[in-house]
């Protein structure tokens, strides 16, 4: 005992210095605001003194001359006193955010007319020994440079605070005499001081604030951006420069600490391109950090990264998640579904049955299941993601379990960063590919994904394929392969519409219209339209699940719950008429009348019914123009009032991400009024044919039935940007046949 | 554009009561089943003045499935909050503290009002959470008015206001047609107090609708007007008169104290070039406008106290009280008779005929010259001047004039206006349109083109308004676009261009169909009535005139001219006409809007007008070759 409380006590007196060294001097904020002040204004650098720009740069509504952000952060290690000693990182982190922008118009006059802060954040937790510091002060400033080159100091004490507690204070601050023509300069610098048991305990905010990505196309031209990080040597270094971006120049200080550092010139502005990603065509930089001493590397093996801007970031993503499939427990449920289903001889049944059922199960498991906390059945909840990396680790562990041969994809979606330029565990999504005379993939995407599909934002990417040697996820082998892109055939809307003159107002239509959809084209419609109560009841009929008394959380009164979450399903359903106009209103641009037989025909969850249909009759305004005795239809309009891509659009630099390939296919059937013929259905006939899609028209006249069939494909979900005047034709046709009519001339 | 009103009344039209969020019409699964509001005037002998004790008593169930719903409570330095407590079926949630924090509104930079909110979990079906404030109104001027609705269904309340005898009060009915409300009146003898006592029953949830009018003409409430007090051997005088309120208006405004060097300083620069007393006055009133950007600070008395004209032009910013006392401060210093006012915009129901706080939300500045008085809102950025603006035209104004005031009006306006004409010339060239075009825009109309353009960025804003003018329709191609002077908002706003319409006739065999209207104004206008609740209020009375003159082609003849078409009422006359003469048709459409306000009565009239509108825009002109 007496052992024990020496060392504790020598712990202690280590602890004391190392506070006592550790502590910042004692200085007020208003004395630490004024030595930043000092020390930033008093820095001279050439860009932050520009004062004058080209003349040119007046068309622009802002120009940022010169923006700098500089931040050293420093991370040790420290025992602590807390029921057992342990080890704790304590990291220091000041971040400085410089700008220097020319104000050219009311619009950035108001843009930059207020700064907002986090003035200071105190949430330190504990006390004495177990005290964990976590502080966060913010220091700004503010300078004003006339037309005339007079420099007009902002006084930030007229702040004020909207926040204001002790430990807790906001703060903003309007400009004072900022004016169109000016140039503002400020700064924005935050220290931080955290300590916490080691990267593992740090909450998702502390994290993502460890993150930084710098997307090198912005509102306003900027002429130069100096970004500068500093670490010391315990902090382990990651980061990318994807799509050309400039890469940092990295100096290393005798004791170990290395500096990042980028200068950046003439970032241009971003332009918001139709069909476009970002990640995939724009220059960025992505940087991160962790602190990573022997001890905590341990801890985290497979999370920590190493400075290896080749290859190693996507090894450790990989190892990473070969580690989360050796050590993922299996869910019971759709274990416990599969013997109910198959009983024991479960692994005679067809290899595709399984495969389906298991799918399927795993799906009504991840959706189907409900936390007796949000009770929100509404269109909102189907807007849920499933978490493809758990999902398809504990396929991956069912399908072996029935010794199913299967490939695990680890794929980069288009929406973010290239596999090349892999940069978190976030950035990969999982699926399985089930090889045979045709592969099948299975993916946990929203709830509407089907077994077989393979999510669009997937399609045509690189996938890192992972086998496990001898099912056992000790040893995988590791290659990379290409996932397919699913044929336009299959991502379709098919509209048909029935369409007549009201008799009693013969400048209104009614319409009858149904229609179905598939693949990809199915999703958005299925959000809004299928009730979370169809889902239920497909999935349990499907996999036969349990009540839903059985599928809420332990510990609640089951019945009371599974009353409420009835209840609420029934109340969701009152949304249902107004998702509906909101769907037509869309498509057609103008709110329908007199909406009648809406309903969905089909839901398209399943294989079983792997098609979306709805329906509805609606009266619409504004296709009927009188001509003297005859009538005008405006049959172009009935499917689309799209814009013509105007001249800004036509010129292109960047390649075209399409959300898929697709194909829209619209069936009109006109009903032409007894006592008219129709003039100019010949016309409307078109057809247009190139790589990258199809537009067609075919039109007959047979008896009193005007019939119009429409197909507009588009062959890909990815052109180069050479291809664009060649897809502008087929936009262009589709265009132009909105825009035509047909003569109802009477007899 | 940006509402720009005082903020207090804001918050005096919500009252010292507790309210939520307001959620969307059909998520009604929470109600209020039972509430008990009490409010007592007392004599505060410590503090030797009148205050208002408030205990309100809410309970609130969820009725369908467990919800979460957030409590907020406002308060600020002349209201406290003295106790806040709230159980759930008997019992306090765990985890959950109150957090007493500042109230962000959009459009207010900043305000001292603060807010006592928390989340109150219905953790199941049928759950109860009990709310229970007590708060004191230090000022029975701040007390204006209690609100009786919620946004959720209020199934029973009742509220009691004890008003001793020594307390003069009046209590006004406010929008109680058509609700179930019962009122009494009691006398306890004992404190020698009147108790008035509302008891309610299923009161509609108070509804959130874009362009309806404010809440003061919606939901019932009791207006509260304090009058005065004589109690233990203190008097009292509150708003008793309006120009009670006056002088303690004034007597706020008073104290603040301009560096009047700097202000005439800049008087003079900004009126160098300018000769005539007109010019000067106009430069002023649009240098404000154009200058001092617009943030609004609302700060404890100071809600009311403008800042110093001196301040405001070192900002180059301020709110609508900064900007009044501005542009009076700096007609002052060349010698003109300019005065603050105060004035309640066209959200509040209110007029001067009730002295209160919760009558007006706006300051502006009234210039008197040659025997005529000029109202001059600089918060309105891009009307001119002499223009007035919806939310301000024909509503009373309190002129400060020195120990008294002046009450009058301004200036009604109609929508002459805000007229904005379109002219277009044009001739058929094979399926196209081609041509000239020109359009000159007024008042609110211009102002409402020139907020689009300024709050563009500048590099982008020509192709907005290209867009704008083209109605976003890529084959109406504009070219050789000149505009006046967009920063000079004296004269009327005009622009002009070419045209060339592709597709904007259809040709049949022999024939051209011509539409003749490109823009359709209001042919979406159809009410929903069977949802919408409450009247709906345009922003301005419109005025739309446009004139479309087409070229016959030569070898053909006009051989169908759309009928005429004309409706008019008091509240708007639509109008569309054809003439032919030997060489040209021409069509000219008018669509006045004289009241800006269709109220629900009148629904099924605009819907079935708003039809008759669009049967008109569908007719087409036809030419057939000879």
């Amino acid at each position: 005992m007496k052992k024990l409380l020496t060392i504790a006590l020598a712990l202690l007196c280590l602890n004391s210095i190392a506070f006592a060294q550790d502590t910042p001097p004692d200085t007020t904020y208003a004395h630490k605001a004024a030595e930043i002040k000092t020390k930033i204004w008093g820095e001279k650098v050439p860009e932050f003194e520009v004062k004058a720009l080209p003349a040119s740069m007046d068309k622009e509504s802002a120009v940022i001359i010169a923006r700098s952000l500089n931040v050293e952060l420093t991370s040790n290690n420290k025992m602590k006193m807390l029921v057992f000693t342990s080890s704790t990182t304590r990291t220091s982190k000041i971040s400085t955010y410089r700008e220097r922008v020319k104000i050219n118009d009311k619009s950035s006059l108001d843009a930059f007319s207020t700064l907002e802060y986090q003035k200071s954040l105190d949430r330190t937790r504990g006390g004495f020994l177990t005290k964990f510091v976590n502080k966060k002060d913010t220091y700004i400033g503010a300078k004003i440079i006339k037309p005339s080159g007079e420099e007009i100091m902002i006084n930030t004490d007229e702040e004020v605070l909207t926040r204001n507690e002790s430990r807790d204070k906001q703060g903003q601050l309007a400009i004072p005499g900022l004016q169109v023509g000016d140039i503002l300069d400020y700064y924005i610098c935050k220290i931080e001081l955290v300590e916490n048991n080691g990267d593992e305990s740090l909450t998702k905010q502390q994290k993502d604030e460890n993150e930084y990505a710098f997307i090198l196309a912005d509102e306003y031209p900027v002429i130069s951006y100096n970004i500068t990080f500093k670490f010391n040597s315990k902090i382990n270094v990651y980061y990318i420069n994807a799509n050309k971006a400039p890469d940092f120049k990295i100096t290393t200080e005798t004791n170990g600490d290395k500096t990042y550092s980028v200068q950046l010139r003439d970032i241009p502005k971003y332009v918001d391109k139709l069909w476009s990603e970002p990640f995939r065509q724009y220059p960025y930089i992505r940087i991160s950090s962790s602190y990573g001493d022997k001890f905590m590397n341990l801890l985290a093996a497979g999370q920590l990264f190493t400075y290896d801007k080749n290859a190693a970031k996507i090894i450790n993503a990989v190892k990473s998640y070969e580690a989360q499939l050796a050590y993922q427990g299996n869910d019971p449920v759709p274990e416990k579904l599969l013997k109910r289903q198959f009983g024991k001889d479960v692994k005679d049944n067809p290899r595709d049955t399984l495969m389906k059922f298991l799918y399927d199960a795993l799906k009504y498991r991840v959706f189907c299941y409900y936390d007796g906390q949000n009770l929100d059945v509404t269109s909102k909840r189907s807007l849920g993601k499933a978490r493809s990396l758990y999902c398809i680790a504990q396929l991956s562990h069912m399908l072996y379990s029935l010794n199913i041969e299967h490939e695990i994809l680890l794929v980069a979606p288009r929406n973010l960063g290239s596999l090349d330029n892999f940069f978190s565990k976030d950035d990969v999504e999982a699926m399985i590919r089930v090889k045979g005379d045709k592969d099948v993939y299975m993916a946990y995407d929203d709830v509407f994904t089907q077994y077989g599909e393979i999510p669009a934002n997937y399609q045509g990417e690189e996938a890192f394929l992972l086998l496990p040697k001898n099912h056992a996820y000790t040893a995988f082998t590791e290659t990379r392969t290409k996932i397919p892109v699913v044929e336009a055939s299959r991502n379709y809307i098919k509209t048909e519409m029935n369409v007549s003159l009201v008799p009693a107002n013969m400048q209104k239509v009614k319409i009858r219209r149904t229609v179905s959809e598939g693949g990809f084209m199915r999703h958005g419609d299925q959000q809004n339209l299928v009730l979370m109560q169809n889902i239920d009841e497909t999935y349990t009929d499907l996999v036969g699940g349990d009540d839903l008394t059985k599928r809420l959380p332990k510990g609640v009164n089951a019945d009371k719950l599974s009353t409420e979450y009835q209840d609420a399903f029934e109340k969701a359903k009152e949304d249902l008429p107004d998702n509906f106009k909101a769907e037509i209103s869309d498509e057609f641009d103008q709110e329908p009348q007199e909406l009648t037989d809406f309903k969905v025909t089909s839901n398209g969850l399943t294989g079983l019914d792997p098609v979306f249909s709805f329906t509805g009759t609606f009266v619409m305004n504004n296709y009927i123009k009188k001509a003297g005795n005859n009538y005008i239809f405006e049959a172009g309009k009935l499917i689309s009032t799209l814009n013509k891509a105007d001249e800004k659009e036509r010129t292109r630099k960047i390649d075209i991400y399409m959300p898929a390939a697709r194909t829209l296919t619209y069936i009109i059937n006109f009903t032409i009024p007894a006592g008219y013929r129709v003039k100019g259905a010949e016309d409307l006939n078109h057809s247009q044919n190139n790589e990258t899609g199809t537009f067609s028209v075919g039109a007959t006249v047979k008896g009193n039935i005007l019939s119009l069939q429409v197909n507009r494909i588009y062959t890909h979900n990815f052109e180069k940007v050479d291809n664009w005047p060649k897809l502008l034709e087929i936009m262009d046709g589709f265009y132009d046949f909105t825009n035509q009519k047909v003569l109802l001339e009477k007899i | 554009m940006t509402v720009k009103l005082l903020f207090f009344a804001t918050i005096l039209a919500i009252g010292g009561q507790t309210y939520a969020h307001i959620p969307p019409a059909k998520e009604k699964n929470v109600s209020i089943p039972e509430s008990k509001l009490k409010y007592e005037f007392v004599f505060n002998a410590l503090t030797n003045r009148v205050e208002v004790k408030e205990d309100l008593s809410t309970t609130y169930t969820c009725n369908t499935y467990r919800e979460t719903i957030p409590i907020i409570q406002p308060y600020n330095d002349l209201e406290l909050i003295d106790d806040v407590s709230f159980k759930v079926d008997g019992r306090m949630p765990r985890d959950i503290k109150p957090e007493f924090t500042y109230y962000k509104v959009k459009d207010i930079f900043y305000s001292d009002e603060r807010i006592c909110t928390f989340p109150l979990p219905l953790d199941k079906q049928g759950s109860k959470g009990v709310v229970n404030f007590k708060a004191t109104v230090l000022d029975p001027r701040f007390f204006t008015s209690i609100y009786l609705s919620e946004p959720y269904l209020v199934e029973n309340r009742e509220v009691t206001i004890k008003v001793p005898r020594w307390m003069h009060v009046d209590l006004k009915d406010m929008n109680f047609t058509g609700n179930s409300i019962q009122k009494s009146t009691d006398y306890d003898e004992k404190a020698d107090a009147d108790i008035y006592t509302y008891t309610m029953d299923n009161l509609k949830p108070q509804e959130h609708e874009k362009n309806s009018p404010g809440p003061t003409y919606l939901y019932p409430h009791i207006l509260v007007l304090a009058k005065s007090a004589e109690v233990k051997g203190n008097t009292f005088t509150y708003f008793n008169t309006l120009q009670d309120q006056y002088n303690w208006c004034h007597k706020i405004v008073s104290t603040t104290v301009n560096k009047d060097d700097i202000v005439k300083a800049k008087a003079l620069e900004i009126t160098k070039s300018s000769t005539t007393d007109m010019d000067k006055i106009k430069a002023i009133f649009y240098w404000v406008q154009n200058n001092i950007h617009y943030i609004a600070f609302e700060d404890g008395i100071a809600g009311f106290k403008p800042e110093s004209a001196d301040e405001v032009i070192r900002k180059n910013y301020g709110d609508c009280k900064g900007m009044a006392h501005l542009t009076k401060a700096l007609l002052k210093s060349l010698g003109y008779d300019a005065r603050l006012c105060w004035i309640g915009t066209d959200h509040i129901a209110y007029d001067y005929t009730t002295p209160s706080l919760a009558v007006d939300n706006h300051m502006i500045c009234a210039l008197i010259y040659q025997g005529k008085t000029y109202f001059l809102d600089a918060t309105e950025s891009y009307l001119g001047f002499n223009e007035y603006a919806e939310r301000i035209e024909g509503r009373q104004v309190l002129i400060e004039n020195g120990d008294q005031y002046l009450l009058t009006h301004i200036p009604a306006t109609t929508a002459a206006q805000n007229l904005g004409y379109e002219k277009r010339v044009l001739s058929i060239n094979g399926t196209s349109l081609t041509g000239h075009v020109e359009h000159s825009w007024k008042g609110e109309e211009k102002e409402y083109i020139l907020s689009g353009l300024n709050d563009s960025k500048k590099d982008e804003s020509a192709e907005a308004f290209n867009k704008y003018l083209n109605n976003n329709n890529n084959d109406y191609a504009i070219t050789n676009l000149s505009t006046s002077n967009v920063n000079d908002f004296d004269h009327d706003l005009t622009a002009r261009y070419d045209v060339n319409f592709k597709n904007g006739v259809s040709k049949f065999g022999k024939d051209y169909y011509v539409d003749m209207d490109f823009r359709k104004e209001f042919n979406d206008y159809v009410i929903d009535v069977a949802e919408r609740q409450y009247d709906y209020w345009f922003y301005y009375k419109h005025n739309i005139v446009c004139e479309t003159q087409l070229a016959i082609p030569a070898g053909y003849q006009v051989t169908t001219l759309p009928a005429d078409f004309l409706i008019k009422n008091n509240n708007y006359e639509f109008s569309i006409q054809y003439t032919k003469t030997n060489d040209n048709v021409t069509y000219k459409k008018s669509l006045v809007l004289k009241n800006s306000r269709v109220s629900k009565a009148q629904f099924a009239q605009w819907n079935a007008d708003i039809a008759k509108l669009n049967a008109a825009y569908n007719q087409q002109l036809v030419l057939t070759a000879k």
